[in-house]
């Protein structure tokens, strides 16, 4: 029988603040375990929680960005569990006010819109983290992450295959780094998603029994994971079984996923109020002004880039992937008049630097303005193509601006026709015997000192110039 | 000056005596060494004595007088309740759980007390984790009621109480979640504040029940008590829930006086359950206040009578989670041969807390507990609002409340300890104060036929600090002459 | 009439391994605080709000600065075990 999937994700995403949620530990990835922590966040016996404002802001940024209705009064609550990841045995959390409602993403499938909706979002502390390996008896627990503020993201279960969670998964991470509120890199377990699956016959409309499947932290295993689940919820089925509703493992080495042992008792989190976290209230002038401070979102820039600025679609997406590209490209096309060949550069020659360097875009050393100084040089004929490759290297290397490089490694366009002649008359002198060759007839050493006069030139001239000097200068030895 | 007993000094003489120079901190503190070392093996009022730190901050003290720089606290000997940590003192909240545990920080309360020149004479005993009041529930010992050995000082600070009655420090700092402060201060004839929820920093108070406690002091006089309130009171950065109040001194409050002061009595509180001896002293410090100046007249508090289950399934309920962390993984005891996590905790847990404190556990998962929540956690949470509402009206009328602290006084050692639900039901005047988040002092105001000591509560609007402490001035100024 | 407490499930939900004869008195115990407790149930509340926080205010929050973190070693001494700058937790039943 053939089965439709109906899934709901939870996103977890930490926020980049500079600091944990509830105490001055900073937020960063990797290092010593233990070495970020504090009596706080360690849960020592007294310590107290005080609200991190940069990590609320950050949450309703998240929900504006993500087309939330934003809760004026929102407060924090306990969600009690043991678990050794978890020092206080309780998770500072959100339960029935949380800052973001009801928002929705667009997401773009073979052409075709679709709007997935989100419940909710609310901000809460992460967890530490248990080093299982090569230990048989015991685990080592490293509370560095303890505090980290966290946002969950919950949909709807809107989404009704492997490619749609994805393309949500996606669009919802691009729309946080443009917020600027999470670096949303999946490798570090800075965006982590559960996913909630449940299967239907074709033609019914009621729900099947889902599970869950917990942290899986990358979008190829997000759509294998929902793939096997599919497949294997229709199999129970199929075979008269019936689906338990459960929480499992997936094995991204395997490709398979397996149920995980719980206590009955364990989904009896006994959530209250959080009495040490005063209420927040806010007015709607600051969440106008919270919108105000947002960035333009990629859906906007797309249009944008693919409308007026006549960027092909996949160039656009290329460099929507990227803030620090985006914005270096708005930058450049604007300066040039000049998007495509901006766009040009920023794909082919400045990502392929980044590549070879190992660097990111927001590592690039330069900001758009010069970028698109340089393509108005080349717009304008002062630089080669091949010089401008060259300059764009240098910028790199140097602090300079495109102009100053070009006129100090001698990059500048020869543009007068006497200077060129000069160059490619001492070029035959010295040639006289391949001058001799071409005037017998031999057509092929044409190619030669077309060669040796673009070399003395390194290349500041046009080709197509020095081809037609060298060929009138030629002509007048014939005759 | 051979004559003078230091230990029988208040803060304040002693303070006086400091600046003149007729005595010095340093021996000031050694008298103190010395009577713990001679008596408190009777009281059982110190956990922990810390000589070496109280001798060495004494020198510092006196130091700071020499130069003219001390305050009203520099070079006072003072006691901490083992439930507010400082960094490398034991803190043991008088549980197995922590008998080794050292805090890596100093609470703000306890930083302040010190920075403001105060000598730490040691940590004195409470209730485990501050759940009782009798100071019986304690792993460790069973303090003595100064006033009669046989007898129980109160509690949970039952240790701060008998170490400021027994002249082992000149005054102390405690915690009141429930009445916690000003049951022993009444119990032990001692003068006990539990401030208004917010002024004093919960930061390193190990917590109890959060939205409920509040560190205090506990001195042998009101103005005592209000230089260490001065000192202990304002906001800090590290609790989030502590309130910035308008600069003010306490300490000069006291003497105001209660001349045209609109004093209410709830009814509820003068009901059947109180000793006849309680209500009479309670009865003859009302007159002595209208002979003051003052207005005093009954009236109804109607949901006073739920504030005892209300109170417990709150702070149950609190507790259980915030002694949920004690896994034996992070700090204090740790069960022997636990192969498992699981295992691990639960035993720990098992092993590590005291039966009390199992009690409140148990009881306030089951309010929590998914199918239970509404009808204990939820409706106790609305009995809050509508306590709350009735303190507000009568604030409206009254400048002050008064009561009762207590129903009886000081009873036996062992005489209620096998019965929860009696130690339970004693609350009844204290607990409705730490609901509503206000003010309370409990000034000694009579003694009872075996002389022992019956307190006065007077509560007051938030933050109305300076109100009660005037209140309870003029009746300790009209009782002591 | 009060309802039978479940106590084993509140026990294992508050993590305490108690022996027979321990929650055999726990149980008596807990019967007559129940009772007590149970008297608010015929209480009627009307439309009363809970409270969300006992202190009216609102909006209590730090900046976004980093203070210093503890050394490993301090962030771990009350452990009475610890390896690898870590703490140790028996193996998890999952």
């Amino acid at each position: 029988m053939p089965y439709l999937p109906t899934i709901g994700l939870e996103i977890h995403v930490e926020l980049s603040t500079g600091s944990k949620l509830f105490c001055g530990c900073p937020v960063s990835f990797g290092g010593e375990p233990n070495s970020r922590c504090c009596p706080v966040c360690t849960s020592v016996p007294g310590t107290l929680p005080v609200l991190n404002r940069a990590a609320v802001q950050y949450a309703i940024k998240a929900g504006l960005a993500l087309n939330c209705e934003i809760g004026l009064f929102s407060k924090f609550d306990r969600k009690n569990y043991f678990y050794p990841d978890l020092p206080k045995a309780y998770q500072i959390s959100q339960f029935d006010l949380p800052f973001c409602l009801d928002g929705y993403v667009d997401i773009e499938l073979n052409g075709e819109q679709k709007r997935i909706r989100i419940e909710r979002i609310h901000l809460e502390e992460d967890a530490g983290k248990l080093v299982h390996d090569g230990l048989d008896k015991y685990s080592l627990a490293d509370y560095n992450r303890c505090g980290v503020p966290l946002i969950e993201i919950v949909t709807k279960p809107d989404i009704a295959s492997a490619q749609e969670a994805k393309a949500f998964v996606e669009k919802v991470r691009l729309c946080l780094l443009y917020a600027g509120v999470s670096d949303c890199k999946m490798e570090e377990g800075s965006m982590r998603v559960d996913v909630n699956t449940s299967v239907r016959p074709v033609g019914t409309d009621e729900l099947g029994t889902r599970t869950e499947m917990k942290n899986l932290n990358s979008i190829r295993s997000i759509v294998r994971c929902i793939e096997s689940e599919t497949a294997r919820q229709a199999s129970v089925l199929d075979s008269g079984g019936r689906v338990v509703q459960e929480t499992r493992r997936w094995d991204d080495n395997k490709g398979e996923s397996r149920a995980m042992r719980s206590k009955e008792n364990a989904h009896d989190y006994r959530y209250f109020p959080e009495p040490d976290i005063i209420p927040a209230e806010f007015t709607q002038e600051q969440i106008e002004a919270l919108r105000a401070s947002l960035p333009k979102m990629p859906h906007e820039r797309y249009l944008e880039y693919t409308g007026k600025m006549g960027l092909p679609g996949s160039d656009a997406n290329q460099i929507l992937e990227s803030v620090a590209l985006a914005d270096i490209f708005e930058d450049a096309a604007a300066i040039s008049a000049n998007p495509r060949t901006s766009a040009s550069l920023i794909i082919v020659e400045i990502l392929r630097r980044l590549n070879d360097m190992g660097l990111s875009p927001e590592q690039i050393p330069f900001d758009g303005a010069a970028l698109g100084k340089l393509v108005k040089m080349m717009d304008e004929r002062q630089i080669t193509a091949n010089n401008a490759k060259k300059v764009l290297t240098l910028m790199f290397e140097t602090k300079d601006s495109p102009d100053k490089i070009a006129k100090d490694n001698g990059f500048a366009v020869i543009s007068d026709v006497a200077g060129i002649k000069s160059v490619v008359s001492d070029i035959l002198k010295q040639n006289e015997k391949a001058v001799g060759e071409y005037l017998a007839g031999n057509a092929k050493t044409f190619g030669f000192l077309m060669g040796q006069c673009v070399g003395a030139l390194s290349g500041r001239a046009d080709p197509q110039v020095v081809r037609a000097v060298l060929q009138e200068l030629l002509q007048k030895g014939q005759d | 000056m051979a004559a003078l007993d230091m230990t029988k000094l208040t803060i304040k003489s002693a303070h006086d005596l400091l600046a003149k120079k007729e005595i010095g901190a340093v021996e000031l503190t050694e008298a103190f060494l010395d009577r713990i070392t001679a008596v408190d093996s009777d009281v059982c009022a110190y956990l922990t004595v810390c000589a070496e730190l109280a001798l060495k901050q004494a020198g510092e003290a006196q130091k700071a007088i020499d130069a003219g720089s001390g305050g009203m606290l520099c070079g006072i000997p003072v006691s901490i309740k083992d439930n507010i940590c400082i960094e490398g003192v034991r803190t043991t909240c008088a549980s197995k759980m922590l008998e080794n545990f050292i805090p890596p920080y100093t609470a703000t309360a306890a930083g302040r007390v010190m920075d403001a020149g105060a000598v730490v004479l040691g940590k004195v005993n409470m209730d485990e984790f501050a759940m009782g009041g009798s100071t019986e529930t304690s792993y460790y010992k069973k303090t003595k009621n100064p006033h009669d050995l046989s007898r129980v000082p109160g509690g949970s600070s039952g240790g701060s109480a008998a170490s400021v009655a027994a002249n082992l420090a000149l005054g102390s700092l405690g915690s009141d979640t429930g009445g916690s402060i000003r049951q022993p201060a009444a119990f032990c004839g001692v003068v006990g504040l539990k401030p208004t929820y917010g002024l004093v920093s919960r930061y390193g108070l190990v917590a109890f029940a959060s939205s409920l406690d509040q560190i205090g002091p506990v001195a042998k006089t009101v103005e005592d008590s209000a230089i260490l309130l001065d000192v202990i009171g304002g906001k800090d950065q590290y609790d989030g829930t502590s309130i910035e109040v308008p600069e003010t001194s306490y300490a000069a409050s006291v003497n105001a006086g209660v001349k045209g002061l609109k004093i209410g009595i709830p009814r509820q509180y003068l009901a059947s359950g109180l000793d006849e001896a309680v209500k009479s002293a309670v009865l003859n410090a009302v007159r002595e206040y209208e002979a003051l100046g003052a207005v005093a007249e009954e009236f109804d508090m109607p949901s006073l009578k739920h504030a005892v289950p209300a109170y417990y399934l709150i702070s149950s309920a609190e507790a259980s989670s915030n002694l949920s962390r004690y896994d034996g993984i992070k700090y204090g005891f740790r069960a022997d041969g636990c192969e498992s996590y699981g295992e691990l905790v639960s035993k720990t847990r098992a092993q590590g807390f005291g039966r009390e404190v199992k009690r409140r556990i148990l009881l306030g998962t089951y309010a929590l507990a998914s199918g239970y929540y509404d009808a204990y956690y939820k409706k106790a949470l609305q009995i809050r609002t509508l306590i709350r509402r009735e303190f507000e009206r009568a604030f409206e009328k009254y400048d002050v409340l008064i009561s009762p602290t207590t129903p009886t006084t000081a009873y036996k050692i062992g005489e209620n300890i096998q019965n929860p639900l009696t130690m339970y039901l004693a609350d009844i005047y204290t607990v409705a104060v730490n609901i509503a988040g206000l003010p309370a002092i409990s000034v000694p105001c009579g003694a009872d036929e075996n002389k022992l000591p019956i307190g006065l509560s007077v509560i007051g609007r938030p933050f109305g600090e300076a109100d009660i402490l005037k209140t309870a001035a003029a009746l300790e100024r009209a009782l002591c002459g | 009439m009060t309802e039978k407490i479940p106590l084993q499930y509140i026990a294992d939900l508050s993590c305490l391994a108690l022996e027979e004869d321990e929650k055999k008195a726990l149980a008596a115990d807990m019967a007559d605080i129940i009772a007590l407790m149970d008297t608010i149930k015929d209480i009627d509340v009307g439309d009363a709000p809970i409270t969300e926080h006992i202190s009216g205010v609102r909006n209590i929050m730090r900046d976004d600065a980093v203070s210093g973190s503890m050394a490993a070693e301090k962030v771990l001494s009350n452990a009475s075990v610890r390896l690898e700058g870590c703490f140790v937790v028996p193996k998890l039943m999952e």
